[in-house]
Parts: C-alpha cells; sequence; structure tokens
C-alpha cells in the first residue's frame, strides 16, 4: 500500500497476465475515426482542470490546438497521476490502468529527458513545447533579490511536501540546523497562499504553478530562479508521448508542434492563461 | 363487503409471509463475542475478533481431509476479474463474500444460489495503489458493513442488500480508499483509512454500528487531535516529540489493514503504516505513531499503549499487521500475549495488557535491516542498509534490502492453534535493490526519487508457509512454495491448516508436521482468506479464488513467476461426501 511511497521504476513490467491489453490506434485508424484522444491530468492547475464543469487550461488548449490542425475533433482523457510519470505513461499511453483499459492516443505533459526516455522503452517522447523551471516567489520585503538559498536559514520557505524542493532544501538547510524554516504544504497553491497571508516569506517550486497560484497577488510577490548551490535540476522540458509502435503519429505531432510554436499560437496560450512562456531549449 | 373482508385477509396473509421473509436472525454482540467458539457462523472477519483464525471444528481432520471435494462454486462474473483477497461469512443459512471492484454477493450457504449482488457505483478518478480488491465485511443486527475504493462506508440489510446508511470515511478526490474489512466492537464499526497520497494521515474511528454516525477519530501521528462525540478528546502522542519541523502534519502512517479486539483487556489492536514521505533522511526521530501497533480504548477512543515494530522506517515496512490475542505458557507463567508478524521480517511476541516487549525473531531467512531487538524491544539496526539520501547528482549507491517493500508479510492473515501452540504464517522470500535515481518526475514536475526492483532470494521459492513456536520464535516446520504467498491461512481443530496458493491450489497441511495432504486446482490464484462452519451436522470450506492484490503489479524477476497466472472470480465451498 504504502509502498506508494516508493517511487517505481516500471522496470519491464510487462506480461502480467492481464487480459486484453488495450492496443493504442494507428495513425490511419485516429485520422478514419476523426478525433483524437489527449490525456491530460486531472485536477492540475494551470494545465488542465474543471472549472464550472468544463475542462480548461493551457493543456487543453494546446491539445484543441493540435486537434484543429491535424483536422481532428480532440477528446480528452483526464489522467489521475500515479505515483511517477512513468506510471503515468504506462496508465495512459501503452497499456492502460487496470481500473480501465483504455488508452489516449498522446498525453501531454511528459518530460522529454534522455534519462527518462531510456527507461521507459514503451513510449516515444517528442516535441517539447515549454520548459519548467523551479523558482523561488518571495516577500521582497524579507528575502531581497541578491539572496541565495541560505537566506532560508532566517527565513522561512513554504514547499509542496515531498517535491525537488523539498529534499534540496531540507538537506541543504539540514546543515545549518534550519530545516524546521521548511514548511511543507499539500500542493504549490496552498503554500503560494501562506506566502500572501506572510506565513512564509517565500515559495519554492515550479514557475507556472506558481504563477498560477499567486495570479493577481504576482505583482507583490516577485518571482524568479534563486542562486541554489547543488540543485540537481532547475528546469526541465515538458511535451508529449505516444505508444512506441506509433511513431507516425509522433512524427505528425512534432511537425505541428513546430508550427504551432514558430507562430506564437503555443506562447499565445500561456500568455492567455496569465503565464509566463519559456520556449524549450532548440 | 364479504369479498372485501376476505381480500383485506388475504392482504394480512401476504404481508405476514413477506414479514417472515425478513424476519431472519439479527446478529448480535454475543454472536460476535462467541464466534471464535461457534461452529455453525462465521461471523466476524478473524473468526473472533482476537483474530486466531482457529475453528474448533473437526470432521474434515488429518484422516478425512482426502476426501475433501467441491459442493458448489459461484462466479463473481462480470468483467471484473480481478484480486479476490475476501474472508467469506456466513449467517443464517447465507455466505456474504465481498469481490473486486467493491462488490458484495450474498448466497444461499448450502446451494450457491444467489440471493442478491451490491455493487457501489465507482466515480472517474480513483486510483487505488495497489488492484481492485476488498477483504471482507461485517455483520451486525440485521446489515451487512463493507467499504469501497472511493472511501466510503456501506451498511446493507442483510436480507435484501438495499443501502441502510452510507458514509463518507475521507475524501477519494484526495487519493483515500478503503479495502479492509471492518470490525464490530460493541455496537461499533471500526475503521482505518487506505491509500492517501502525500499529506494523509493515518486514523482509527468508530462509528455507531447502527446508524453510521461518528463516535470517535484517534489521528495516528503524534500532534494531532483526536475527536470524542464531535468534540476534542486530546491529542495523539506529544507534537514534535518524534518529529521535525512541520513533518508530523503529512506523516502517513496510515491504517490500511484493519484492526483486532481483545474482550479480556477491552483493547482495540491496530497497526498502523510507515511514515510519510519515504525518504526517512528528511524526518529524524521515531516517527511516532508510524509502523506500530496502537491498542486503543474502544469506548473512548484514547491510545492506552503503542509498540513500533520499525522506528524511523526507511525501507516501507508498514506496521499494518494483525496483533493477534493468544495465551501463552511462559516458564510456568500464562502470559496475556499478542503476536504479529510484521513486514519487516520479525515475529513479535508482546505482553498485550500493557504492550511491554517479550521477543522478536525473525521469521524469515534475511533481515538485513537490523541483526535483531535488544531486550526494551529496540532494533539493532545496520545504519549502512538504510538506503540513502537522495541528495547527489548521478545515480546513488545501490542498496540491497530485505525484506523487500512487500514484507517478509504482507496484507495476509495468519493463524493460531491453541492445539498445537503454533502460529502459521504465510511469509515471503525476497529482496529489493534501492538506489538513487538521478531524476525522477511527478506529474510533470522533476523530484530527487528512488528506483527499486524487488528480487526474489532463492531461485525454488518465494513462499513460505512457517510454523512458528511463539515462545521461542522457533520455526516448527515450512512449507515451500514457488510463487509468493498472498492468501490467509485457517487452522482447525482437526489438526488441519488451509491456505491458497497463486498458483490455484486451496492446499491443507498436517498442523504438527506440515505435510500437505489435500490439494485443489480453483483454475485461479487464491489470494483470499479461507473459513469453515458447519450445516446440517456437516462441516463445509469456502475460499474466494483469483489471482491479484499487489505482487503482479510489479514488474521483475518476482512478476516472471507468476505471468501465467489467470484471472478469476469465484467461491468456491467444499465438503466431504457423505459416506
Amino acid at each position: 500500500m504504502s509502498s506508494r511511497l516508493f517511487h517505481i521504476v516500471v522496470a519491464a513490467a510487462v506480461g502480467l497476465a492481464l487480459a486484453g491489453p488495450a492496443v493504442a490506434r494507428g495513425y490511419d485508424d485516429i485520422v478514419a475515426a476523426g478525433e483524437i484522444v489527449v490525456a491530460v491530468y486531472r485536477d492540475f492547475p494551470p494545465f488542465s482542470d474543471r472549472v464550472g464543469g468544463e475542462l480548461a487550461g493551457v493543456d487543453v488548449d494546446l491539445g484543441k490546438a493540435i486537434a484543429e490542425r491535424l483536422k481532428l475533433k480532440p477528446v480528452f482523457m483526464e489522467l489521475t497521476a500515479a505515483e511517477t510519470v512513468d506510471d503515468d505513461l504506462r496508465n495512459a499511453v501503452w497499456k492502460g490502468h487496470y481500473l480501465e483499459r483504455r488508452v489516449a492516443d498522446v498525453m501531454l505533459h511528459v518530460p522529454v529527458d534522455r534519462q527518462f526516455a531510456q527507461r521507459n522503452t514503451n513510449v516515444v517522447l517528442a516535441a517539447p513545447y515549454f520548459r519548467e523551471r523551479v523558482v523561488v516567489a518571495r516577500n521582497p520585503e524579507r528575502v531581497n533579490s541578491r539572496d541565495d538559498v541560505d537566506v532560508f536559514a532566517q527565513e522561512k520557505v513554504g514547499v509542496e511536501l515531498a517535491s525537488l524542493a523539498d529534499v534540496y532544501l531540507t538537506g541543504r538547510l539540514a546543515g545549518r540546523g534550519a530545516s524546521g524554516n521548511v514548511v511543507h504544504f499539500p500542493t504549490l497553491a496552498k503554500a503560494a497562499e501562506a506566502l500572501t497571508k506572510g506565513t512564509v516569506a517565500a515559495v519554492m517550486g515550479t514557475e507556472s504553478e506558481l504563477a498560477a497560484a499567486l495570479g493577481g497577488h504576482g505583482r507583490d510577490f516577485p518571482m524568479g530562479p534563486m542562486p541554489s548551490p547543488g540543485l540537481s535540476k532547475p528546469w526541465w522540458e515538458l511535451g508529449l508521448a505516444v505508444k512506441d509502435g506509433n511513431r507516425q503519429l509522433g512524427y505528425a505531432l512534432d511537425d505541428v508542434m513546430t508550427r504551432l510554436r514558430s507562430d506564437g499560437t503555443v506562447a499565445a496560450i500561456f500568455h492567455r492563461h496569465g503565464l509566463p512562456y519559456l520556449p524549450p531549449e532548440d | 363487503m364479504a369479498f372485501k373482508r376476505n381480500l383485506s385477509k388475504a392482504i394480512s396473509l401476504v404481508a405476514f409471509l413477506a414479514a417472515a421473509d425478513v424476519m431472519a436472525r439479527p446478529v448480535t454482540d454475543e454472536d460476535i463475542a462467541n464466534d471464535a467458539k461457534a461452529t455453525d457462523s462465521v461471523v466476524t472477519y478473524g473468526i473472533g475478533t482476537q483474530g486466531q483464525r482457529f475453528s474448533s471444528l473437526d470432521k474434515v481432520n488429518t484422516e478425512t481431509v482426502a476426501k475433501l471435494t467441491p459442493v458448489w462454486a459461484y462466479s463473481f462474473g462480470g468483467e471484473k476479474m480481478r484480486g479476490q483477497e475476501s474472508q467469506p461469512l456466513i449467517h443464517d443459512g447465507t455466505i456474504y463474500v465481498t469481490g473486486s471492484y467493491s462488490r458484495l454477493f450474498a448466497l444461499d450457504a448450502r446451494t450457491g444460489q444467489h440471493k442478491w449482488t451490491y455493487e457501489a457505483r465507482l466515480p472517474d478518478g480513483i486510483m487505488p495503489c495497489c488492484d481492485v480488491i476488498n477483504r471482507g465485511a461485517a455483520l451486525y443486527d440485521n446489515l451487512v458493513i463493507f467499504g469501497t475504493l472511493d472511501a466510503k462506508l456501506v451498511a446493507l440489510d442483510k436480507e435484501t442488500g438495499k443501502v441502510v446508511w452510507k458514509k463518507e470515511l475521507e475524501d477519494y478526490k484526495a487519493g483515500y480508499s478503503f479495502s479492509a474489512a471492518p470490525m464490530i466492537v460493541k455496537g461499533k464499526v471500526i475503521t482505518g483509512v487506505s491509500g492517501g497520497e502525500f499529506g494523509i494521515v493515518g486514523k482509527v474511528e468508530a462509528r455507531d454500528a447502527k446508524t453510521g454516525e461518528l463516535i470517535w477519530s484517534r489521528p495516528t501521528v503524534e500532534g494531532h487531535m483526536g475527536t470524542l462525540n464531535g468534540k476534542d478528546n486530546g491529542i495523539t502522542g506529544t507534537t514534535n516529540a518524534s518529529w521535525p519541523g512541520d513533518m508530523w502534519k503529512t506523516g502517513g502512517a496510515a491504517t490500511w489493514l484493519g484492526g483486532t479486539y481483545d474482550p479480556e483487556t477491552n483493547l482495540i489492536f491496530y497497526g498502523t503504516g510507515n511514515p510519510a514521505p519515504w525518504n526517512s533522511h528528511t524526518r529524524p526521530g521515531d516517527n511516532l505513531y508510524s509502523s506500530s501497533t496502537l491498542a486503543i480504548d474502544p469506548d473512548t477512543g484514547k491510545i492506552v499503549w503503542h509498540y513500533q515494530t520499525t522506528p524511523h522506517d526507511g525501507w516501507d515496512f508498514d506496521g499494518v499487521n494483525e496483533l493477534v490475542s493468544f495465551d501463552m505458557m511462559k516458564d510456568g507463567k500464562l502470559i496475556k500475549a499478542g503476536a504479529k508478524a510484521d513486514r519487516n521480517g520479525f515475529f513479535f511476541v508482546l505482553d498485550r495488557t500493557n504492550g511491554k516487549f517479550i521477543s522478536a525473531t525473525p521469521f524469515v531467512t534475511k533481515t538485513t535491516w537490523a541483526t535483531g531487538f535488544d531486550s526494551a524491544g529496540k532494533p539493532k539496526v545496520v545504519p549502512e542498509n538504510r538506503p540513502g539520501a537522495p541528495v547527489a547528482e548521478g545515480k546513488g549507491k545501490s542498496v540491497f534490502s530485505a525484506p523487500a517493500f512487500l514484507g517478509a508479510k504482507n496484507w495476509m492473515p495468519m493463524a493460531y492453534s491453541p492445539d498445537t501452540k503454533l502460529f502459521y504464517v504465510p511469509a515471503n522470500e525476497w529482496g529489493m535493490d534501492i538506489w538513487n535515481e538521478p531524476i525522477s518526475y511527478k506529474k510533470g514536475a522533476a523530484y530527487l526519487g528512488a528506483g527499486f526492483t524487488i528480487k526474489p532470494l532463492y531461485e525454488d521459492y518465494i513462499g513460505a508457509l512457517r510454523a512458528i513456536d511463539p515462545t521461542t520464535g522457533k520455526i516448527v516446520w515450512e512449507y515451500k512454495n514457488p510463487a509468493p504467498l498472498w492468501g490467509g491461512v485457517l487452522a482447525t481443530k482437526g489438526n488441519l491448516v488451509f491456505t491458497g496458493t497463486p498458483e490455484g491450489f486451496l492446499k491443507a497441511f498436517d498442523a504438527k508436521t506440515g505435510k500437505e495432504l489435500w490439494k485443489f486446482q480453483t483454475g485461479s490464484g487464491v489470494v483470499g482468506v479461507p473459513v469453515t462452519w458447519e450445516a446440517d451436522g456437516e462441516q463445509y470450506v469456502a475460499v474466494a479464488s483469483g489471482w491479484g492484490g499487489a505482487v503482479p503489479l510489479w514488474g521483475g524477476e518476482v512478476a516472471k513467476k507468476v505471468k501465467d497466472i489467470s484471472q478469476g472470480g469465484m467461491l468456491w465451498v467444499f465438503k466431504l461426501p457423505k459416506s
């Protein structure tokens, strides 16, 4: 049960005696059906979330834009996040979750990372569309723009529990006997709320989620990368995943994404949602 | 007029017949208290709230068991063939058995004739961690009560299957679930919580069994406030005594397996899961009351004593396993003892009146995390075998750790025979390589995770049913099974021990020698819990068959041992042929 707290490497979890593995459709079948099934995370603002019952967000708009360019109707499959993205890929793309053996044609918001790709050989990762970063949003009266993370030996900093920022700051500040200054929240949104209320002096976490959570308060709490010695992954890129046998679809999506990026559609979607846009490094 | 009078007579006759039909026997507190002794019914998970899983029936015994034959079988049907981990209940001629996907079936115990089915309507977005199993129901009054994967507790009229009350145990959207069998103690239904992502805290709760109204709630992590009748009822433990900073607020210790109750001491014994988050380096301290057994007063919800089997867990050693009450003669003294076979590989014997440590002995061949326990009941931990802090760049040092995270014993309940004075423990011999992954992702965000692979320790077997003498910790006999054992155990006065195997067999062993005396191929893996009862002077045995649970969800070398097992969903009932 709580082995969910471990982070499973899906080491060849194949052939598990499960009836009727879901079969991903080929590109021709998708075109013939006239619709493309797009997996997005459930309850994941600002990327994919129900707003008044309607699915909305950056990834939803991007899914619609992709489908439009392919002259297909977008059908969204909401995905409950599992322990790791490795598990999500299995549930959404190449096998389906055992509750409901159903897969999508493409999943959004997947890290495009060489090491990550190497251990997920059942999928093809393609078409990165933005760069996510670890940033700090700060109360300028308590943390100034020249500070590095060691300022949190004196000031309280909010993080999402068990996030990269949590493990990084807890480890770093433990050396100064100040790991108690790391305040844990179940979500970044809750951490951002604590920042606006003055309970913490800063919040460290992913840029887009933090920007979305701060919303109108963003003006009062400057946000940006902070010198963080030893932080192993200050940024990463997010793109798409399709099933390994589905390279034809992967190529088509790559082409579409290149056009959506070059004509400014992707940036416009981010800006429309009040978010900064950092393109992938090409 | 005459016609009218006759009509009303006819109507009252129909009403009378209908009333007779529903005038079935309620399950009383006395039935529950006597369950370990009564032979015509099984009204509790554990065959008595002490959880010994011992039946005083002996018509099926070492002499006769070879002739044990199926009487009937019932298919749970549908396309929902997943792990069937249920223990059936038998009362008043009816079997109540739960199935995968939160289903409950009522069947005629003699014929297998279907009476009714309740199928929970599960919402989109539930994410149970370890298959869609359910472990069984509780009976009380005219109700049969069970929990669902969307963390609801449902009470059904046991004759009709209609919902009488339904309560939310927790918010499934926050990742909570429920799969254990509830327990009835003095008119209260006792439950824990399953699942839950980061941010959860375990708890044990008591509700009025007839109405579902909450009576008390006891969080399992220090610092959290308990309640009794809607009022504050004291904080669990002492805030920040064993947790740094605010980590206790999200400390885990889920109560996902269910408890036992000992009427002699009037204590509920409940096991708690591992602390969160998994990286133990971020939470120095014992992290109470994670990976512990709690003794709770059923009337007030106060913790009377606790014993922590894995302080400062870093290996995912849940402490949820059942504490079974038994009387132990040691050095000429009678001790009111309790025994627990823990995920961490040690078999614990405690004084159940006060939680005092008596002994801890390994019941698997390898325990890398600790060399043993000192006389105070503290583990002698091997520090270099603790998985490292995930901070370094690149793949960190790999540690081989045994038992693996699935535990030396997982959820599957053991049995105790007061005749042989032995415990029968379904154990597994496996370990894991665990290392720091240079980078992992969760919901699109980078973080520092661990990678691991689970490995069998031996070529020829993983599972081992072991008979353990609690006075010495010595293993008296063992049965080795190629695939991991994942089903519960039943002991009987017929000098028999029953358990199922993933290979599909229900097996019977000589309780004294471990000699295999009988087996039957059920068609799918058996991960259910066998029971026995008597009707019309004949002894029946039942077990649910249907492969699933946590084992097939993990890959690696263990998967190879189970990859050819077919799914299923069937209740099998056996008896001896009439000579």
